[in-house]
């Protein structure tokens, strides 16, 4: 069962997606641009992967939701890592 | 569900270790906004997978609400720290670029404000657009009072027909032009040369023009000067030949006018008082001297002609002219003008010819007076002048102490195109026959040359001003000749052998020493002299210097002291004092007087060198 609150965030989540794109050229020039963007996309992933439990393969599609977030912090977790542990 | 709690527990701890770098690294130069955004992603991660860790318990229940909610706020975090980023970059791509072009800017500024060429950039109608402060500088203005306004104006009015063809040649390959133009700065007029390039636009249309500008005056006054020079030369030069040639042929002139000047003072001398042939022989007399006089301006064209100068003051001498009866001619012929005199009552001394520089007066004065229609004034002025820097004119005045003669008139003025030419001999303006023979202005440059002084001449439409730099000389003046009765400078029979290659000159010295009572013996060249004392004794011989052909006066001389070692001798010429003439001196021979002769001054110079 899809819920209302997960599709807001998915379509807000696509929302911050299409500004990427947009402005892909501007977003790359952000420093150590690929882990948060990655972050983001993974995150994203998750997002969709959370409506898509509610329709079929809950179990599974759910523990590849969790990966997907756990991924996302890893990521986030490297860029923090690279921007402020690194002069 | 072990599995996603450990997955939960695996990205609890990456936000947490992420938190930890970040707390680790906050003084790093990042906007404190973006800052803020991550804490707030990386604690809204931490809380969902916290809220995830709990959902098996019954806390998690009590916090779903909030966990709906927050869980919105993630994506919009992420939009918000990836939008602020951006935002970051482009302000700090906007300091980077301001940074740029201010020092870009600077780079510039130093380049133009420290460079002495001037720049300026100027729209198709050549209104300015850009200035450059050495512009600015050279033309005593700011920037506000020339943005905007035409550069033509400034420009020399006989020069602006150039400068607009110049800027319409700017419209055509290779777009560029240079132009010498003289334009009104703070200063006064000065020479610009400028170098102009057209700035094209896409379509090759001319849409702005940049010039770069360089003052150029000294460059233009050293080759005025230096023309000017040349141009002096060459006159100088012209006058020198023109000057040779019309004394070449005065020289013969003279001799053949010896007869016409001569005889008739020996002849009116027999003739009784009332003899019908005194008036025509006066008259003969009286058109010899004129012609004379003719052929002395000649003369002393030639710059070799025989002057002797003496110590005099140009008081006098001006003063004598407006005495004589060719001013009182010249004031009846030109009743409407006005003579004025300002004399310096303390004019020194200048080593002078009398007779020239009398002639120097009354030419200026007669040209002064002719240059006047209707009524006018001609002022004489006098004074004594110190140059103590050369001073550049009409001639270059070199420094020292000079008497200066100016005569000016309120006439019409000369030409500039005249003003090069009114010294060359034949030259005039005047109607033929009338008056002058174009030689008036040649005599008084050929005078002022012979006495080592300098000509400058100022002339515009409200008149011409002459003024004639002599050295000055500390000698006195000596005593004024008076006339002396022919006893006493007659002879008593000596002997006097005349030596003179023209027949006519031996034929007329003859004759007055005749009449000055002496013994005479002609020959007809030096070496029939040296021949003739071979055998026979003179008291002393009357020797011409110039002999064609055979060997000179000098030459002669040298030959006949051989013979007789303390012979006494007179030299005869028709030119200056040459060097041959020093040398004769040297040797022993006495006075030079020049031709024509006249009885006076022939026997008062015989009477001195006899009694030697």
């Amino acid at each position: 069962m899809i819920q209302q609150n997960e599709l807001i965030m998915l379509l807000l989540g696509i929302g911050c997606m299409i500004f990427i794109l947009v402005n892909k050229q501007k977003v790359k020039r952000i420093p150590v641009a690929k882990p948060l963007i990655a972050g983001f996309y993974v995150l994203l992933a998750g997002y969709v992967l959370t409506i898509l439990e509610g329709l079929f393969w809950k179990d599974f599609l759910n523990v590849l939701e969790h990966i997907c977030y756990t991924a996302s912090s890893i990521l986030m977790a490297v860029w923090c890592w690279k921007i402020f542990a690194f002069k | 569900m072990p599995l996603v709690a450990t997955i939960d527990f695996i990205s609890f701890l990456a936000v947490i270790v992420a938190l930890i770098f970040l707390l680790r690294g906050w003084n790093r130069a990042l906007p404190h906004d973006i800052k803020l955004l991550i804490v707030g992603l990386l604690g809204l991660t931490l809380f969902h997978h916290f809220s995830n860790i709990l959902e098996w318990g019954e806390i998690s229940r009590a916090l779903d609400p909030f966990e709906d909610f927050l869980e919105l706020l993630t994506p919009m975090l992420w939009f918000m720290l990836i939008y602020s980023y951006l935002k970051e970059l482009t302000t700090d791509d906007l300091r980077k670029s301001e940074g740029a072009l201010r020092e870009s800017e600077e780079k510039y500024r130093l380049l133009i404000e420290n460079q002495t060429d001037m720049v300026v950039k100027v729209d198709i109608e050549g209104k300015f657009q850009f200035i450059s402060p050495s512009y600015c500088e050279m033309f005593g203005k700011v920037n506000e009072e020339l943005l905007g306004k035409k550069f033509m104006p400034f420009v020399h009015e006989d020069d602006r027909e150039t400068t607009a063809k110049a800027m319409e040649a700017l419209y055509y390959p290779p777009h560029k032009v240079s132009i010498e133009q003289r334009a009104m700065t703070k200063d006064g007029w000065k020479w610009l040369s400028w170098m102009d390039t057209a700035v094209l636009d896409e379509n090759k249309n001319v849409v702005a023009i940049i010039g770069v500008g360089r003052d150029i005056t000294e460059r233009k006054q050293t080759e005025k000067i230096l023309r000017e020079s040349e141009d002096k030369l060459a006159r100088s030069k012209k006058m020198e030949s023109l000057g040779l040639l019309a004394g070449g042929v005065a020289h013969d002139l003279n001799n053949l006018l010896a007869g016409i000047v001569s005889y008739p003072e020996l002849l009116l001398m027999d003739l009784p008082e009332d003899s019908k042939l005194r008036k025509p022989i006066e008259t003969m007399q009286e058109s010899g001297h004129r012609a004379a006089a003719i052929v002395q301006d000649l003369l002393t064209m030639a710059r070799g002609a025989a002057i002797t100068k003496e110590p005099l003051n140009l008081n006098y001498i001006v003063s004598d002219y407006l005495n004589s009866p060719e001013f009182k001619k010249l004031e009846h012929f030109h009743s409407t003008v006005t003579l004025k005199t300002k004399f310096d009552r303390d004019l020194l001394n200048i080593n002078g010819s009398h007779v020239h520089l009398r002639k120097v007066v009354m030419n200026l004065v007669s040209n002064a007076s002719e240059a006047i229609e209707g009524s006018g004034n001609v002022t004489i002025s006098t004074m004594n002048r110190y140059v103590d820097r050369p001073q550049r004119g009409y001639d270059d005045v070199n420094i020292g102490e000079y008497v200066v003669l100016a005569v000016s008139d309120n006439g019409s003025g000369i030409s500039p195109d005249d003003l090069e030419r009114i010294f060359e001999p034949f030259y005039t303006k005047k109607v033929l026959g009338r008056s002058g023979t174009g030689l008036g202005l040649a005599v008084v440059w050929n005078t002022v040359q012979d006495h080592k002084g300098y000509i400058d001449v100022t002339s515009n439409e409200i008149g011409t001003t002459f003024e004639l730099y002599f050295p000055i000389t500390r000698d006195e003046i000596s005593d004024k000749n008076l006339f002396i009765p022919i006893k006493d400078y007659k002879g008593n029979g000596e002997t006097i052998l005349v030596v003179d290659d023209v027949e006519i000159q031996r034929e007329i010295s003859c004759k007055m020493l005749d009449t000055l009572g002496y013994k005479t013996k002609a020959v007809s060249s030096g070496e029939e002299a040296v021949e003739y004392l071979k055998e026979h004794t003179v008291d002393l011989i009357l020797l011409d210097m110039i002999m064609d052909p055979g060997i000179n006066g000098r030459e002669t001389y040298e030959r006949i002291i051989k013979i007789h070692p303390n012979q006494k001798a007179i030299i005869v010429s028709g030119y200056a004092e040459t060097t041959d003439v020093k040398k004769i001196q040297k040797l022993g021979a006495g006075k030079y007087i020049k031709k024509p002769l006249t009885l006076e001054r022939l026997g008062l110079v015989i009477k001195e060198e006899l009694g030697k």
